[in-house]
């Protein structure tokens, strides 16, 4: 499934042009302009997913680029995309932005649309419910798995290319992965028990 | 173990799906895409002044300086030398001055 919305994205450039960009980018800012405007909406969703706010992932995405641009010269191709190094780039500024603020990284994605379906106003509530449950239910989780679930269903990354980004294998991500699903799916039925009970208690 | 809807109804592929359906991309606006896009050009792509213009502006520049100095210095030189024509043509009128004295004659 997430091959298949790779493929669909209009924007998305085959592997060989990417390289050939890349290649180009080093001199040519035309080229790394192409780059940018594959790149830009990924890399801004996943430090807004990071950073909570538009105003902070604003910020955060400029350095980003400026920082790549500096760089492009250095950048080597090792078999896996461009936008890893890009993503790697985000996640050390992103990482940086967390320890200078000097708090947790926790976030609230208040200003997030959850989609619903206007055909069924009273399932929509139910799954309007079941999707606040679940946003919450990452807030509370770590970092790094909060950065792996943005990475897999926001950006739909593989596992190698997660692994590029977190500095982890293949496998270990794949582990993380599941034990991060289990940590969820109990968040998610102690918070539906919360509620639950806060409603019996009205 | 307390009633929640997840404790049966949320399989791995469930879970996954609610995943896929909420966890959604946040767009930037097109201002801000098309301003950091323009920054990344602007700063590295085109810039105002090449070596070969600064190069070119800077001698251009020092050599008016040089102009500027010299014309500063004839004007200079000028006003030296009518202050000077100034001074002897007082030295000249001065009704004290002495005759110069002829050759003796023996």
């Amino acid at each position: 499934m997430m091959a298949a919305k790779k493929r669909n994205d209009p924007s998305a450039l085959t592997r060989e042009e990417e390289k050939e960009l890349v290649i180009r980018a080093a001199t040519d800012q035309e080229a790394f302009g192409e780059l940018y405007s594959v790149n830009v909406r990924k890399i801004y969703s996943y430090i807004y997913y990071r950073v909570g706010n538009h105003h902070n992932a604003q910020d955060l995405t400029a350095r980003v680029f400026h920082r790549a641009l500096k760089n492009i010269h250095k950048y080597e191709d090792r078999g896996i995309p461009f936008s890893a190094w890009l993503y790697r780039i985000a996640h050390n500024l992103v990482a940086n932005f967390h320890r200078d603020q000097n708090r947790r990284q926790t976030v609230s994605y208040d200003s997030i649309t959850i989609p619903g379906y206007n055909n069924h106003p009273e399932r929509e509530t139910i799954e309007h419910e079941e999707r606040e449950i679940l946003l919450e239910a990452v807030q509370t989780l770590p970092p790094e798995r909060q950065e792996l679930l943005i990475l897999k269903f926001i950006n739909h990354l593989s596992n190698a290319e997660i692994g590029e980004i977190m500095g982890r294998t293949e496998g270990a991500v794949k582990s993380l992965y599941h034990r991060t699903l289990v940590s969820l799916r109990k968040e998610m039925i102690r918070l539906d028990v919360n509620l639950g009970k806060k409603l019996e208690d009205k | 173990m307390a009633r929640s809807r997840f404790n049966k109804a949320l399989s791995t592929k469930d879970l996954e799906a609610l995943l896929s359906s909420t966890l959604v991309p946040v767009e930037p606006s097109d201002v801000f895409i098309n301003k950091l896009r323009g920054s990344l050009v602007k700063v590295h792509g085109r810039k105002p002044f090449s070596l070969w213009t600064g190069l070119a502006v800077g001698a251009s520049a020092v050599l008016i300086v040089a102009m500027a100095l010299g014309i500063l210095l004839r004007f200079l030189l000028a006003g030296l030398g009518f202050i000077n024509l100034l001074i002897q043509r007082r030295s000249y009128r001065k009704p004290s001055r002495q005759p110069s004295e002829g050759p003796v004659s023996l």
